[in-house]
């Protein structure tokens, strides 16, 4: 792994052959495949040192060392965990568990589970924002966001249909709503929420500098959308059944999953262009934060 | 006898708690078909009566509301299956549909079926998708016949049918 030092890679859990495919984006190629547990979901950084992911059939995470890329720990949890999302200062973890209408806390150290958190229904997607110290949850079978602070519910926000993808960034929070083909856009100060059209059974999305991009899954593209406008700019067109979505600022480059075809598409932030589809394992999803690079 | 049966319950919680998880489930098969891409999408694309090469069915009905197509499958072995058209896209040769609601053991089915060239001008592939959930979605026990086997085994054996008829059916016409 020498020539990898200085790479910036994607993590793509793959839940059809329970891999995880290495694939380092400066020269856009898989660099390596890990054999995980089974139903392998979720992706998520605890340390500059170390990736976790969440194994949905075997009710396990796995830690994956970056300096090598091996496997290093597994953690028996007696649920299916869905989303993840750290607090790295803190070596704090957030894990949902669907089926039990619950979010588990995990010190990353130990791997003690520290608390639980009773939420709504299906508690799919996770995202922390640091500004506001904040962890907001999508509750998909109850259309609801929760927002939590201190580890206690502070408030349940009404989203679309459906949300299931969650993303923040600065004093906003974003539900992705799969039936109601829409984004939730929640105010973090005053918790107002509107909403912004996506494309059909939208998935996930990221937002890089003024544009929201939102994956697409049964219309196989990304929508682009102007963040402060709410304008429609542009669909990307990528393979079949994209779902989950990362920006990888080292190389200026938007990441997306393709579930239905078995690859990642790589576009160029600038110019909205396709530079290549990589094949990975099968059934690629990649659900939360997946690309990561060396400093 | 008593015991026998505590364990089993218990053997059948242990497993069903283990074997599932909030998956989709996928069927992607596909057929080589000795026809040209053009003569294969002709067949493909037609929504409305593809009972020609669906054995399993018996009679389609065709509505549509405003914009919107739905085709109501009759099955051979009882019951029915409501359809829904998503899109017909001529250039990549793909057409989407959905299931509505139905005789058949899944939960939000989207399907596509792709038409591409083969290793010559008269030479086509088809492949079949289909993305899909169980019935049941909540916490174990799993109903029986709401996991995710039922419904593999149910869009295994729908796309196992068809494209060998379709096959048949294109390469019978030449």
């Amino acid at each position: 792994m020498s020539g990898c030092q200085n790479s910036t890679v994607a993590l793509i859990t793959n839940q059809g052959d329970d891999t995880v495919s290495i694939v380092n984006l400066n020269d856009l190629e898989v660099i390596k495949t890990l054999q995980t547990d089974k139903g392998p979901l979720g992706v998520e950084f605890i340390d500059t040192n170390h990736a976790v992911i969440s194994n949905t059939k075997h009710q396990t995470l796995q830690v994956i060392n970056l300096n090598n890329f091996e496997i290093t720990n597994r953690i028996k949890l007696g649920f299916t965990p869905l989303g993840m999302v750290s607090i790295k200062k803190e070596k704090r973890l957030y894990v949902s568990s669907w089926y039990e209408n619950k979010i588990y806390l995990f010190d990353t150290q130990s791997w003690k589970q520290l608390l639980q958190i009773e939420v709504a229904k299906t508690p799919s997607g996770l995202a922390y924002n640091d500004k506001h110290g904040l962890l907001i949850c999508a509750n998909r079978d109850e259309n609801i966001a929760t927002i939590i602070k201190d580890n206690k519910i502070l408030k349940t926000i009404k989203t679309g249909e459906h949300p299931f993808g969650v993303y923040t960034r600065d004093d906003q929070a974003f539900t992705v709503n799969v039936y109601s083909n829409n984004i939730t856009q929640i105010d973090l100060n005053n918790f107002s929420s509107k909403e912004i059209n996506s494309g059909n059974h939208p998935y996930n999305m990221v937002i890089h500098k003024n544009k929201i991009f939102i994956t697409n899954t049964q219309d196989d593209t990304v929508s682009v959308v102007n963040k402060t406008t709410q304008e429609f700019i542009v669909n990307l067109k990528t393979q079949e059944v994209p779902e989950n979505i990362g920006i990888d600022e080292t190389n200026n480059q938007l990441v997306i999953t393709n579930w239905g075809s078995n690859t990642i598409s790589i576009f160029d932030l600038n110019t909205l262009k396709l530079i290549k589809h990589i094949k990975t394992g099968k059934e690629s999803r990649a659900f939360g934060n997946f690309i990561w690079s060396k400093r | 006898m008593k015991k026998l049966v505590v364990f089993l319950t218990a053997l059948f919680f242990v497993f069903t708690a283990f074997a599932h998880g909030p998956t989709p489930q996928k069927v992607q098969k596909s057929v080589k078909i000795a026809a040209s891409p053009a003569t294969v999408w002709s067949v493909v694309k037609d929504f409305d009566n593809a009972n020609k090469w669906l054995p399993f069915v018996s009679d389609i009905k065709i509505e549509t509301k405003g914009e919107e197509k739905f085709r109501t499958l009759t099955l051979k072995k009882g019951g029915k299956v409501l359809e829904k058209l998503k899109g017909i896209d001529d250039d990549l040769m793909k057409i989407k549909f959905e299931i509505v609601e139905g005789d058949v053991p899944v939960a939000d089915c989207n399907m596509y079926i792709t038409v591409t060239k083969g290793a010559n001008d008269n030479e086509s592939e088809v492949q079949w998708t289909a993305r899909f959930y169980r019935v049941y979605k909540l916490n174990p026990p799993i109903p029986e016949g709401q996991d995710d086997e039922s419904a593999l085994n149910a869009m295994n054996s729908v796309v196992d049918a068809a494209l060998p008829e379709l096959k048949k059916l294109i390469e019978s016409q030449k």
